[in-house]
C-alpha cells in the first residue's frame, strides 16, 4: 500500500541514493565491514554529500503487466527536507507535498492551508505500493551484517536493518549493497510477522556533476508487492541537477504561496 | 493593489535569469450548479425576503495561476473570472446574472539572504486543524472542503526571517480586507508576530497580534506520533470581545425596545482552544476528531436572547409599518455576523477521508456539533476523477439538530455539484 510518506521517502531515497558513487572501501578490505559504516556510506552515496538536488520523476502503477495511473513530479530535496510538486496529470497540477523530518504537509490549489498528514495517509489516489527507504537509513535503523550474496550476478553485502524507533515505516529491512559501487541495489521490507511485504530494485543510469566529478545517480526504482506480485510501482528519474535548495523553498510558508 | 500589479509585471518582465526554475502555470475551469433548500419559517430571514437566497444557482469560474520562483524571490498571481446565474424564489431573490473578474491571490516576494519581504493577497492560513485555527488572528474558520467555493483572501505585507531551515520568525500586517469585505464594520489593519519551529516529528508556533488596541496571543502545534497518528492543538487568548449581544427591553438601562450591542466594557480574558488528533488506517483512510472550547461563545441565556430578539424583529419585518420593517431588516442583517467566533462554547468536529472509496473516487465526510446549542452540520463531498483532466464532484451540506442554534437559521440543506477541468 503506497502512502504519502512512503512516496516521498521512496522518491527521496532514489533521489539521493547513490548521488555520489563511493567505493565500498570497508568492503574491499579484508574482513567483514562495519555494517553501520557501510550503511552510512550507502546513505552518503544517496546524497549525503550533496547540498541539494532537484529532479523530475514519474510514478507509474502497473497491474497485471499493464501500466495504469501515472503521476509526474518535480522534487527538490536537501538533507531531510523535500518539496514535491505534482506536474501531471493536469488535475493534480499545483498539488504539493512538503516533508521536514518526519513532519508532512499537503496543499493544493483547492486547499490553501497546509494540511498536516500522517505518513500513512494516501495522497496519491491509486498508487498502491508501499514504503521503501528513507533518505537516511543510518538515522532510522541499526545495521547488522547478515552475510554476502549476489543480486543479478553482482556480489553484494547483505545488511539487516532494525528500526530504532516506532515512528519509521518498517520494523525491519534487508538491504543489499553492491560491493563495488557501495550502492543499494535491492531492498526487502518486512512486516512485524516476519513476512516480506515488498521488494525494491534500483538502477543508476543517471549521472550528475558533483565537486568536479561525474557520479552515478538513480534512474529507476521498481517496487513489487510481495503479497500481490502483479502489482508494481515503477519510479523513473531524469533531469537531475545538484543545486542549492533554499530553506525558503523547503518551508511551510512557501507551500501554499501562489 | 494596482501598485502591486505594476511591480509584479515589472519584475516579471525583467526577471529573466533571476529565476532558476521554469514558471508554473495552471488553469482550472469550474462548472457547477447549486441547489438551496431555503428555510421558509426562519425568524432570521423571514420568508427569504431579507437575505434573498436563490433557489438555484449555476456558475462557471476560470481559476488561473502563474508562479515563478527563483533564488531571489517569487512572483505569483491567481486571477479569477466568474459567471453566475441565479434563479430566485420570490421578490427578494429574483433571477440574476453576474460576472466579475478579480484577483484571488498574488505574491511579490524578494529573498535577501535569510530574509524575505513580501506583499501578497492570499489566504494566510496555518494550524493543524481541519476546521479552524483559533491562533490565527486574520482567518479563524479555515474549512475548505467545498471544491466549488473559495475563502475570500486578504492583502498582507510582511517580512520573514529564516533563522535556519527549521526556525522562522515573521512579522505580518493585514493591510487591506482584499476579497474579505466586512460589510458592517470598517476594516482595521492587524499586525501579527509569528515564530515557528519544526522538529523532527513535531512542529510548533506562537503568534502575538494587535488590532485597534486589542491584543491576542496564540500557539499551535502538531506531533507525528507514528506513521498513523497525529495529535495537535491550536489555541488563542484575548481580552474583550466584539460579539453582539441582544439586550431585552428594560434591561441594564435599555429602552423599551430590543437592542443589539457590544460590551465596550468587556475586559474579560477569553480562551479559544482546540485539541485534535487523527488516525490513518492501513488502507489509507483517515479519521480526525477535534474538540474546541471557546469561552467567548454565547451562554444559554445569551443564545435565548438572540433568538427572542430575532423573533421580535421578524414580527416587525412582517408587519405593515414600512419604517419598522426597514429597521428590523437592519437589525436582522447585523445578526448575519455576530462576531463571536463560535455560537456556543463547546464544539466537536469529526472528519473521515477515504481517497479510494471506489476506483478514482474520494469521499470526505464532516460533522460539526455544538454541545451547548445542540445543533450541527454534516457535509459529504464525493469526487471522481473522470480522466487526467476532469474531476466530478458533489458537495451536500445538511444542518441538523435544534432550530435555535446557528446552523439552521437560513438553509435546510445546500447541494453543489459540478466538475473541474484542469489545463
Amino acid at each position: 500500500m503506497f502512502n504519502a510518506k512512503h512516496l516521498v521517502r521512496l522518491l527521496l531515497a532514489a533521489t539521493v541514493t547513490s548521488a555520489v558513487t563511493f567505493h565500498a572501501q570497508a568492503g574491499t578490505e579484508a574482513g567483514a565491514p562495519d555494517p553501520n559504516k557501510l550503511l552510512e556510506q550507502s546513505d552518503m552515496a544517496r546524497g549525503g554529500g550533496l547540498k541539494g538536488v532537484q529532479l523530475n520523476s514519474s510514478v507509474t502503477e502497473i497491474r497485471d503487466g499493464q501500466p495504469g495511473s501515472e503521476l509526474k513530479l518535480q522534487i527538490q530535496a536537501a538533507a531531510t527536507d523535500s518539496l514535491i510538486s505534482f506536474t501531471e496529470p493536469p488535475r493534480v497540477r499545483g498539488n504539493r507535498m512538503l516533508m521536514q523530518g518526519r513532519n508532512m504537509w499537503f496543499a493544493s490549489p483547492d486547499v490553501r492551508k497546509p494540511v498536516a498528514i500522517s505518513p500513512r495517509q494516501r495522497m496519491l489516489g491509486e498508487a498502491s505500493n508501499g514504503d521503501i527507504a528513507t533518505t537516511s537509513y543510518s538515522r532510522d535503523y541499526d545495521a547488522a551484517l547478515a552475510g554476502e550474496g549476489t543480486v543479478d550476478g553482482r556480489p553484494v553485502w547483505v545488511l539487516d536493518l532494525k528500526a530504532k524507533s516506532g515512528s519509521v515505516a518498517y520494523d525491519r529491512i534487508r538491504y543489499f549493497i553492491d560491493k563495488e559501487s557501495a550502492l543499494g541495489i535491492k531492498a526487502e521490507y518486512f512486516a512485524v510477522s516476519g513476512n516480506v511485504l515488498k521488494t525494491a530494485r534500483i538502477e543508476y543510469d543517471n549521472h550528475v556533476r558533483h565537486n568536479g566529478q561525474t557520479v552515478r545517480f538513480v534512474s529507476r526504482m521498481e517496487i513489487a508487492d510481495a503479497l500481490e506480485p502483479s502489482r508494481r510501482t515503477v519510479l523513473k528519474y531524469w533531469d537531475v541537477k545538484v543545486n542549492d535548495i533554499s530553506s525558503s523553498t523547503l518551508s511551510l510558508a512557501n507551500l501554499t504561496r501562489n | 493593489m494596482r501598485c502591486a500589479l505594476v511591480v509584479l509585471a515589472t519584475l516579471a518582465a525583467g526577471t529573466g535569469e533571476v529565476f532558476a526554475r521554469d514558471p508554473e502555470f495552471g488553469a482550472d475551469l469550474v462548472l457547477f450548479s447549486s441547489l438551496y433548500d431555503v428555510r421558509a419559517d426562519s425568524d432570521y430571514n423571514p420568508g427569504n425576503l431579507l437575505a434573498g437566497l436563490p433557489r438555484m444557482q449555476h456558475g462557471a469560474q476560470a481559476r488561473l495561476r502563474w508562479r515563478m520562483e527563483g533564488e531571489y524571490g517569487v512572483l505569483a498571481i491567481g486571477p479569477r473570472v466568474t459567471f453566475s446565474k441565479a434563479t430566485g424564489s420570490n421578490a427578494a431573490s429574483g433571477d440574476t446574472r453576474d460576472s466579475k473578474a478579480y484577483l484571488q491571490n498574488w505574491l511579490v516576494e524578494g529573498r535577501f539572504g535569510n530574509v524575505d519581504l513580501f506583499y501578497s493577497r492570499e489566504l494566510m492560513l496555518w494550524g493543524p486543524s481541519q476546521f479552524a485555527s483559533p491562533s490565527n488572528p486574520f482567518i479563524t474558520e479555515t474549512n475548505q472542503v467545498n471544491p466549488f467555493t473559495e475563502l475570500p483572501s486578504r492583502d498582507f505585507a510582511g517580512a520573514r526571517w529564516r533563522i535556519d531551515g527549521r526556525n522562522t520568525v515573521a512579522l505580518v500586517r493585514n493591510v487591506d480586507e482584499g476579497r474579505d469585505r466586512e460589510l458592517l464594520r470598517p476594516f482595521k489593519a492587524e499586525t501579527a508576530l509569528r515564530a515557528d519551529h519544526v522538529g523532527d516529528a513535531f512542529a510548533v508556533g506562537a503568534v502575538a497580534s494587535h488590532r485597534a488596541g486589542r491584543k491576542q496571543y496564540g500557539a499551535y502545534g502538531q506531533w507525528t506520533v507514528n506513521d498513523a497518528v497525529l495529535v495537535y492543538f491550536d489555541a488563542a487568548t484575548f481580552r474583550g470581545s466584539r460579539r453582539l449581544l441582544a439586550l431585552a427591553p428594560g434591561v441594564a438601562g435599555n429602552g423599551e425596545d430590543w437592542q443589539l450591542a457590544t460590551r465596550a466594557d468587556d475586559r474579560k480574558r477569553h480562551y479559544d482552544v482546540l485539541l485534535g488528533g487523527s488516525y490513518t488506517f492501513a488502507g489509507g483512510s483517515t479519521v480526525n476528531l477535534e474538540y474546541r472550547r471557546n469561552t467567548e461563545g454565547y451562554t444559554a441565556a445569551e443564545r435565548a436572547a438572540i433568538d427572542a430578539f430575532a423573533a421580535a424583529q421578524a414580527g416587525r419585518f412582517r408587519g405593515s409599518d414600512p419604517f419598522a420593517a426597514g429597521a428590523a431588516a437592519g437589525q436582522l442583517g447585523a445578526l448575519v455576523e455576530p462576531y463571536a467566533r463560535t455560537f456556543g462554547r463547546d464544539t466537536v468536529y469529526a472528519q473521515y477521508v477515504n481517497r479510494s472509496i471506489a476506483p478514482a473516487t474520494s469521499l470526505v465526510a464532516q460533522v460539526s456539533y455544538g454541545l451547548n446549542s445542540k445543533d450541527g452540520s454534516t457535509t459529504i463531498v464525493i469526487s471522481h476523477d473522470l480522466n487526467d483532466r476532469i474531476k466530478l464532484a458533489a458537495n451536500l451540506t445538511v444542518p441538523f439538530g435544534s432550530r435555535h442554534g446557528d446552523t439552521r437559521r437560513y438553509l435546510d440543506s445546500v447541494l453543489f455539484f459540478g466538475m473541474t477541468a484542469s489545463f
